[in-house]
């Protein structure tokens, strides 16, 4: 499996991992050095974090690129919601009465309430 | 080890994790009356005890119990001395949805105690704020749910189990529903269900995002208005009352503290149930509230019930990290924060403190890999960087959109001075559900004659090596149900009779102490949790190795000591209760629970990765199981109170 490729990819034998029973340090030597080298070789996103205002200004741009793209997106949020004659909010893609506005909470597999993940 | 059978057949077979220097055999247990008259501790645990139990039975009286009960029980407590003892039917320790289901069906047989540490709301039922699992819709089917449950739980849940639960699922809604509880409906009027993942098809029944709270809500509404149900709020279960009935271990009741008084008040009872969820607090982060210490797994333990699969620690990978945050919060956090998985989704980056993206490195789907991933990928960053949170940044994304999708993130960060739609967010795993516990038979039966457990504490078989999301608060309601039928012909053919309270010694309150020996064991206990905590964090996380876990091991063992040491150094004697010392002992106990199990499978699976085998091993399909404890070196942690050594 792809996602044991870092884990498993060091243990062609059995590892001998040394180890001092007093030492704070972490004995894994040899995940250590196979990190290492992956993390050279990667480009990183974002190399410092931005101060404030420079942020703004980007920010700014990138909010007047993504205009149309979050207003169409708006669009179809409204036409998926809608108040009943009781006052309940009904999400008209699920059916769902007195439900939660907004995207659906399990979109990504777990429960998110705004933000938060209650359950997974 | 012992050789291993392929589960499937229907039983549960066992790969045997000993107890440290002893094979897989019947352990010696004292009775209760005899213990008073064992002089050497060496006794108690080596197997020429068993020779001693034959000379020192208990005697118990033959006696039937009266057919009204309930009235003898108001009779005898209007009698006694000082009423620190209360006699019921049933008692109930957690006031959770497995605590109060189970208390409302056996109160229709007899009467029934429910003991909650704190108020009866504060359980990790409130916080199970998703939904329930069931098979509600007609294009639904058992079957699905219960594959969709096997994957989860990556092979390792029982068969039968899983039938039953999936099966019973539905009746088990239905009866909340008829109890008041009211979830989410469709415009067409039948029960909205909702698709959590992991499940092929829509089952999630759910009450307007406060599921857990509605519930409860509903349960206890029920149990308030139930004549024969007494709830004893602020009452800390210390250890379960047992002794010897020939081979079998029997459970009596439960001594508790009243934290409010400071009292000790002994239940006795012919039937317990024990529902008093998980131990969360093992680790530093976590989303159970501060109730969640394990008492119950630690009590049965320590009553000599059979536990299974703690190596099964659910984490959750992005909480958010208090560490991290601009301004740090007054307050502690009681719980974690969970940040959603659709962060990720709508584009969120995660990177270590470098702001380097690390998750390419480990698997191709980078922040979209499944949260297993995720969660192994943060946990070998901290590790090999040494930090304590890593980063998740969403701060790409248009602010509207944040600020429309995830505006609880967004107040909650703001607090604390951070402004996620400029700066990364600090996020860090945190422990949320223990899918092992107290080995549970089909009708949440354990070992210990009337002893029944149910919800978290229990290991039924259900969740195997994970959690398949919403399918805990369903066990719990399945389980509790269960387990009335042979609670009520247990209590039925319970033969002891009421002077049962005196076998026993009783817990006590360290009034002796002072107030200055009280402050400083209260402040090394702190601080031995926290570190405690650290250990379990640093050791035995999420990315395992034998090397780490055996450091674990030897570590809690050193810090226990110390602890215990401290303690009685103040003065502090065996018999000695206190809250945050009984928690603490039982974090002790949990924690060890969960590095033996660790230590026990050389496997890869579920929730349970060692870097040392890291791959699944079909001959190791099968559950992990502690048998009682019978080292000769026992700690405080590991023996009920009422059998301390001399």
């Amino acid at each position: 499996m792809a996602s044991r490729r870092l884990f498993s990819s060091t243990l062609t034998s059995t590892p001998k991992l040394v180890f001092q029973a007093a030492a704070t340090t972490r004995p894994d030597p040899l995940i250590r050095s196979v990190v290492t080298r992956f993390m050279s070789s990667a480009t990183p996103h974002q190399e410092i974090p931005l101060q404030n205002n420079k942020q703004e200004s980007i920010k700014e741009d990138l909010e007047t690129k993504n205009k149309e793209e979050e207003e169409e997106e708006e669009d179809e949020d409204d036409d998926a919601q809608y108040v009943d004659e009781n006052g309940n909010f009904v999400n008209k893609v699920t059916g769902e009465v007195g439900g939660p506005r907004g995207p659906e909470p399990t979109r990504y597999g777990d429960w998110e309430q705004k933000g938060r993940c209650s359950d997974f | 080890m012992t050789t291993c059978i392929p589960a499937g057949s229907g039983n549960l077979h066992y790969s045997v994790a000993p107890c440290k220097g002893q094979g897989y055999r019947k352990t010696c247990w004292v009775s209760g009356v005899a213990f008073n008259r064992c002089i050497q501790k060496e006794l108690l645990w080596s197997c020429g005890v068993s020779k001693f139990l034959q000379t020192q039975r208990c005697n118990y009286s033959k006696s039937p119990f009266s057919e009204n009960w309930k009235s003898l029980r108001t009779v005898t407590s209007s009698c006694l001395r000082d009423g620190s003892t209360k006699y019921f039917d049933f008692a109930v320790v957690g006031s959770g949805v497995a605590g109060l289901r189970y208390a409302l069906e056996v109160a229709k047989h007899g009467s029934v105690a429910v003991i909650t540490k704190a108020e009866p709301h504060e359980s990790n039922t409130n916080y199970a704020q998703g939904g329930v699992s069931a098979v509600l819709c007609p294009s639904d089917s058992v079957e699905s749910h219960m594959h969709d449950t096997i994957v989860a739980g990556a092979y390792l849940c029982d068969e039968e189990t899983v039938r039953i639960v999936c099966t019973e699922g539905p009746d088990r809604i239905r009866e909340l529903i008829a109890m008041g509880a009211s979830f989410d409906h469709g415009e067409d009027g039948n029960l909205h269900l909702a698709r959590e993942g992991g499940h092929s098809h829509r089952r999630i029944v759910h009450a307007a995002d406060m599921t857990g709270r509605e519930i409860e809500r509903a349960l206890l509404e029920a149990v308030v208005n139930d004549p024969n149900i007494s709830v004893f709020e602020h009452h800390f279960a210390i250890d379960l009352l047992t002794c010897q009935d020939g081979s079998d271990t029997v459970c009596l009741g439960v001594d508790t503290m009243n934290t409010e008084t400071q009292e000790v008040i002994r239940f006795i009872s012919k039937v317990t149930l024990l529902a008093s969820g998980g131990a969360g607090h093992i680790y530093p982060s976590t989303t159970n509230p501060p109730v969640a210490t394990g008492d119950g797994m630690a009590m049965a333990h320590r009553a000599q019930a059979v536990i299974s699969n703690m190596e099964f620690v659910q984490f959750h990978p992005t909480a958010l990290s208090d560490e991290g945050l601009p301004v740090t919060p007054t307050k502690s956090r009681e719980n974690a924060f969970l940040i959603t998985e659709a962060v990720r989704g709508d584009g969120g980056i995660l990177y270590n403190l470098s702001m380097e993206r690390f998750m390419p490195l480990y698997d191709e789907r980078a922040e979209l890999a499944p949260r297993d991933v995720v969660a192994r990928s943060i946990d070998d960053q901290l590790k090999k960087r040494h930090e304590k949170y890593v980063l998740l940044d969403i701060s790409h994304k248009p602010r509207k959109k944040i600020l429309s999708h995830f505006p609880n993130i967004a107040a909650e960060c703001l607090q604390y001075g951070l402004d996620i739609t400029y700066q990364p967010i600090p996020v860090v795993p945190a422990a949320h559900y223990m899918c092992g516990g107290v080995r549970a038979g089909l009708q949440g039966e354990t070992n210990v004659q009337g002893l029944y457990v149910a919800g978290e504490v229990a290991c039924t078989g259900l969740h195997g090596a994970n959690r398949l999301a919403s399918n805990s608060l369903l066990e719990a309601l399945v389980f509790a149900r269960r387990a009335v039928q042979p609670s009520v012909d247990h209590m039925k053919s319970s033969k002891y009779d009421l002077g049962t309270s005196n076998w026993w010694s009783r817990p006590v309150v360290p009034f002796s102490l002072g107030s200055e020996a009280m402050e400083k064991i209260l402040l090394m206990t702190r601080k031995v949790r926290r570190e405690l905590q650290s250990i379990m964090w640093e050791y035995v996380g999420i990315v395992r190795s034998t090397t780490w876990l055996q450091f674990a091991e030897q570590k809690i063992g050193e810090l226990e000591a110390k602890w215990e040491e401290y303690l009685f150094q103040q003065g502090w004697e065996p018999t000695m209760v206190g809250l945050e010392a009984c928690e603490m002992r039982n974090l002790f106990c949990c924690a060890k629970l969960v590095v033996s199990s660790a230590l026990a499978r050389h496997e890869s699976r579920g929730l349970h990765y060692t870097i040392d085998f890291p791959n699944l091993e079909e001959s190791k399909r099968l559950p992990t199981v502690i048998l009682p404890g019978s080292s000769v070196k026992g700690t405080w942690s590991s023996r009920q109170l009422h059998k301390q050594p001399l």
